[in-house]
């Protein structure tokens, strides 16, 4: 990894571009459905369901959240409908359904009660969106309070009636002396 | 009050409150601080009016959140990283803000701006995991391939307003 | 004596496998899959064969990963390039500007600064203002604004000026000296 960003360098732009087809990564701007929390915060999720096994080895984790941790949780959250579901000689698994209409499923198979419980939590936390590369960091409803730039917003209005190119718009505007102006300075005598 | 903040006065801003100022100082000109104590007070009025609640002008703020400036408005969501002690549904305050500013007038601070005077509320609407990112590392002439799947977790947080009271005098 | 051709026989006999059948090999289909995953999109050779399409997976791994490492340093470049264009547009330098902005204890950043070029272009252009009243007033070599859009700066040097707050130290990696000059010799008292 070179201390400078590769931006000069041709060649590896052009054979980067050409390996960034991905067909498969999705790339999003950030969003939060329903407008939410911009009056008031609403949990998103609708339901969550766990399926679990009464007997089997691999749901043991989650059989221990629920009789642990699972009442403690809903009684927190009365807007979200919590459902245990046991079905046998099942995987154990956590689904969550969320406003946007989207569903999420979690395989808890051979997960302790800690990871169960965290993934759960998870799943409460998220707004539904799926999970994809961001384009930027921010969203905003309205991006500039003062107008966004533009490439005339601070051209000269005597521009307009003057016809181009004009000796006054074309001046090289600089600070540092030329060595014109040294010597009209600095005359010789 | 001068101390705390910087005092840069638009032409189109003064125009409206005193048509007098407008003339007097060019930059081009030689420095000369004149009748600063009554252009301040002009500043700072206009800038209130600006403020004013009944005016409900949109403010922007620069804040300083998670190691990064951000430059947020009514609305905004920004990504935080990491999985911060915040819960979802949290209100929070964002106290480091560096600047403030409207349609018509822009405040910095040197560094921050008194907290009680902007207000910059925000609520967490989401903690998640992000897109897992590649680290990959292969070693030519070894037959060794490093694959490592990175993902981290966010907080996003809504503002939800950026408010400010009016300048003293 | 010749032992060598007995010796793969016997290899052959005493071995768990049929002599002439074809050896089991695991099943590639999943391999296949995860590899299609990432070369389902590309072309020819690519596409269609595997050895190519491992190839073709390497080389994607290795750019997406560089992608991730530069991504935060690409973010600093291009902020810092679009402050120097906006600068470059109201006739200011950049270390001017910068030296003023860290002199009058003004601590933002590059990527806020493009911002509000970009988006709050006033703020930005007064700002600009202030740096270049400022920069005149230290004896720095600055070009006036334009009269249509110049702002009256009502500031002096003496009372805004400070010295720069201290930055934050990056640590950088490798040695914390220069070790490429050899140390002197020692002389014989010295010993």
């Amino acid at each position: 990894m070179p201390s400078v960003p590769r931006v000069d360098r041709l060649k590896p732009i052009y054979t980067a571009a050409k390996a960034l087809n991905f067909g498969w990564r999705f790339s999003d701007f950030l969003k939060i459905p329903a407008y939410n929390g911009i009056s008031r915060y609403t949990n998103q999720l609708h339901r969550i369901t766990v399926r679990f096994c009464k007997q089997s080895e691999s749901s043991v984790g989650v059989r221990n959240f629920i009789e642990n941790q699972i009442v403690e949780i809903g009684r927190k959250n009365p807007s979200v409908v919590i459902y245990a579901q046991p079905v046998r000689n099942s995987n154990p698994s956590i689904r969550a359904e969320y406003g946007n209409g989207r569903t999420l499923q979690i395989n808890a198979k051979n997960m302790t009660e800690t990871e169960v419980s965290k993934d759960f939590h998870l799943l409460f936390s998220r707004s539904g969106e799926p999970v994809v590369k961001l384009e930027s960091r921010q969203s905003a409803l309205c991006p500039s309070v003062q107008g966004q730039w533009t490439p005339i917003t601070w051209l000269p209005t005597a521009m307009n009636t003057e016809s181009l190119p004009a000796k006054q718009f074309s001046e090289h505007k600089s600070t540092a002396t030329s060595a014109t102006e040294y010597i009209l300075q600095n005359q010789p005598k | 009050m001068l101390s705390r903040r910087l005092l840069i006065v638009s032409q189109s801003l003064l125009r409206r409150s005193s048509p007098l100022v407008t003339s007097s100082v060019s930059t081009s000109s030689e420095a000369q601080v004149i009748d600063t104590d009554r252009i301040q007070k002009e500043v700072f009025k206009s800038i209130s009016e600006e403020v004013a609640e009944n005016q409900r002008q949109r403010l922007f703020a620069v804040v300083y959140v998670n190691g990064r400036q951000w430059k947020v408005s009514d609305g905004d969501l920004i990504n935080l990283e990491g999985n911060l002690p915040l819960n979802v549904g949290d209100e929070i305050k964002l106290e480091k803000v560096l600047m403030v500013g409207g349609a018509n007038f822009s405040l910095f601070g040197r560094p921050l701006l008194d907290s009680n005077t902007v207000s910059v509320d925000a609520v967490v609407v989401e903690k998640k995991t992000t897109n897992p990112e590649l680290k990959y590392v292969h070693l030519n002439h070894h037959q060794t391939k490093f694959l490592n799947w990175k993902s981290d977790e966010a907080t996003v947080l809504r503002i939800k307003s950026v408010t400010a009271k009016a300048v003293q005098q | 004596m010749h032992l060598s051709t007995t010796l793969s026989l016997r290899r052959i006999l005493n071995s768990g496998f049929h002599p002439f059948q074809v050896i089991p090999k695991p099943d590639v289909w999943m391999k296949r899959e995860r590899l299609n995953r990432f070369t389902a999109w590309q072309y020819a050779s690519e596409r269609s064969t595997v050895k190519g399409a491992y190839r073709k997976e390497d080389k994607i791994f290795t750019y997406l990963s560089m992608q991730r490492e530069d991504e935060k340093k690409l973010e600093k470049f291009h902020a810092e390039e679009r402050v120097r264009t906006a600068l470059a547009e109201h006739d200011m330098e950049y270390s001017k500007f910068k030296t003023v902005l860290s002199q009058s204890h003004i601590l933002l950043d590059n990527i806020c600064l493009s911002q509000l070029a970009i988006y709050e272009p006033r703020s930005f252009r007064s700002l600009v203002a202030f740096a270049k009243e400022l920069a005149r007033q230290e004896g720095m070599n600055v070009i006036p604004d334009d009269s249509e859009f110049s702002y009256d700066v009502h500031v002096d040097n003496k009372s805004v000026l400070r010295k720069p707050l201290p930055r934050a130290v990056e640590y950088t990696r490798g040695a914390t000296e220069n070790h490429t000059n050899k140390p002197r010799k020692l002389r014989e008292e010295e010993y």
